[in-house]
């Protein structure tokens, strides 16, 4: 076996065998972060390949750019956000907790780095009437063989291993309690808002001579020294809340597969039954999880004849 | 003349006019099914030959609109009540026996009150029962959590507790309050004039009493005691 002829990340299984599973791996070889990975070197004829190949990749090359995104190795699913309560461990120390519910979350497509330029997961998740759905939506929830969705996001993803086969069902045990998670959902609007409040400024005193001047911004810079201008980004009043927040590294307490909920530690931004994506931390290991269990998460509803080379695939991974 | 008696006058004068004749039911057979139009209605007596609905015109060049596959969703939705749920299945694990429910209950028509005087016993044998007035209780679900204010050193104490917290051993009625309180919230009682100080002697009282009845002061008899107390 030469060195061209096996994979990078699995250096004793040919290459051959790697590339008929990847379109649709629904068993994901292995989600361990490799502690190092090597730099990659292109070969001639790939894309972004230059003259310099073969030495290091420029650091400021989309290549590069990619490589450096540390993207989590599976896909996210779609929640809603059902509200907060309390959970008592048996010490009795209480922690403040959010519920997150899972509505028929179910993979549409998947987006890859030849043919899109980047490894990605869509999901969709809820239900939406037909009636309400154009019909280029509707041709394209066909195509994926799911029903329409009310809620459709694209979950970025490390390679090609955590691809998915469409209509593949997701349900809250794709997660594992004490696992560490990211949450992206949009904050609440707040409106117009002052400087203490949008940015936290202190304001003025409440006294000592103070007349009608408590809550503003203050300067907004030197006059004629400062070039007699506001400089760009000064932070003032403005719109606030209403925006995509992201909270990393926040821990899983519960996953009830039942109620299709995930517990998650702390509270979450946006309003009760707004949408809250979830997808493993990018700062953190993922879960170490074993092969049967994944195979036993990732069922697929429709009946469909299995590709050629899927069957392969499967034996190749078993 | 009035406005009614004038109106009646009015309603007097109305001559009455033929009865409206009665519709007799259709013979069946005649008109099978309703006509859609003239034609048809002409149709249906045999005066007009009947006219056959044309199909939409469409361009023959262009193909027909293609049938687009729509699926089902693979489950049904899942259940909406979750935060309930939760907080059901957590409250059999936290007061398996609904004690502590009953007590804050509202339907319990002796529940506990503001303006009762509790004692709080914890599991920690280290950590001193809190004694005080009760003057809030935040009905929160499995977040609930009562207010106790009292005097320490002279100092007014006020301690947040959490109902179903594991660390608290039992909840102890020391004293009713004489009469029911007027508002759910006893603020009041932080301003001095309504502030009804250290519960100290109280408590004292109280343990005195159940010395003399053989109660068990940091047992779960006094706990039971208590409940009783609530029940009645």
């Amino acid at each position: 076996m030469s060195a061209v002829t096996c994979c990078r990340q699995h250096p004793l299984r040919p290459l051959k065998l790697l590339i008929q599973c990847r379109p649709f791996s629904t068993t994901p070889t292995h989600f361990v972060t490799p502690r190092r990975v090597p730099k990659p070197t292109l070969l001639p004829g790939a894309a972004g390949y230059t003259e310099t190949s073969g030495l290091p990749l420029l650091e400021n090359s989309p290549v590069a750019a990619l490589f450096r995104r540390r993207d989590p190795f599976r896909t996210g699913v779609i929640a809603r956000k059902k509200g907060m309560t309390a959970l008592f461990d048996a010490k009795g120390v209480r922690t403040a907790c959010t519920i997150l519910q899972l509505d028929r979350c179910q993979v549409m497509t998947n987006k890859t780095r030849q043919e899109h330029g980047y490894w990605a997961v869509q999901v969709g998740a809820g239900e939406r009437n037909p009636k309400n759905v154009t019909k280029p939506m509707l041709g394209h929830f066909a195509k994926c063989e799911t029903s329409p969705k009310q809620i459709i996001k694209e979950f970025r993803i490390r390679d090609e291993r955590g691809l998915m086969k469409p209509g593949s069902l997701i349900n809250a045990n794709w997660f594992r309690k004490g696992q560490m998670v990211d949450l992206r959902a949009n904050s609440k609007g707040k409106g117009f808002a002052g400087g203490m409040k949008r940015h936290g400024f202190s304001g003025q005193p409440a006294s000592h001579g103070n007349s009608l001047m408590h809550r503003a911004m203050g300067s907004a810079g030197q006059s004629q020294g400062g070039g007699s201008r506001v400089l760009p980004g000064k932070r003032m009043a403005g719109r606030m809340g209403g925006e995509r927040v992201t909270i990393s590294l926040v821990k899983v307490l519960d996953v009830n597969n039942h109620l299709n909920t995930v517990v998650v530690k702390g509270c979450v931004p946006g309003p009760i039954d707004g949408i809250v994506t979830i997808q493993d931390a990018r700062l953190s290991h993922p879960p170490s999880i074993s092969t049967s269990y994944r195979k036993s998460m990732v069922n697929k509803p429709s009946k469909k004849t299995p590709k050629e080379g899927e069957g392969e695939a499967a034996a190749a991974a078993a | 003349m009035s406005l009614r008696t004038s109106l009646s006058r009015f309603r007097d004068a109305i001559p009455v006019g033929p009865k409206p004749k009665i519709i007799q039911p259709r013979p069946p057979g005649v008109l099978a099914t309703m006509p859609k139009s003239l034609d048809q209605l002409l149709a249906q007596l045999g005066t007009k030959k009947a006219v056959k609905e044309k199909p939409v015109n469409r361009n023959p060049l262009k193909p027909p609109p293609k049938k687009i596959k729509v699926y089902q969703p693979p489950c049904p939705a899942p259940p909406k009540s979750v935060l309930n749920n939760f907080t059901t299945t957590q409250l059999k694990l936290l007061d398996p026996k609904g004690h502590r429910q009953r007590l804050f209950s509202r339907n319990n028509k002796d529940s506990i009150l503001p303006g009762d005087i509790l004692q709080i016993r914890f599991k920690d044998k280290n950590t001193e029962p809190f004694a005080g007035v009760l003057i809030n209780i935040r009905r929160r679900g499995l977040d609930t959590a009562i207010l106790l204010r009292n005097h320490l050193t002279r100092v007014g104490v006020e301690m947040w507790y959490k109902l179903y917290s594991p660390k608290i051993a039992g909840i102890d009625l020391v004293e009713r309050k004489e009469r029911r309180a007027r508002r759910a919230k006893l603020y009041y009682m932080r301003m001095p004039k309504h502030d009804k100080g250290s519960v100290e002697g109280v408590v004292a009282r109280w343990k005195k009493n159940r010395m003399l009845f053989g109660g068990d002061l940091d047992g779960d008899s006094g706990k039971k005691k208590a409940k009783k107390v609530a029940k009645k």
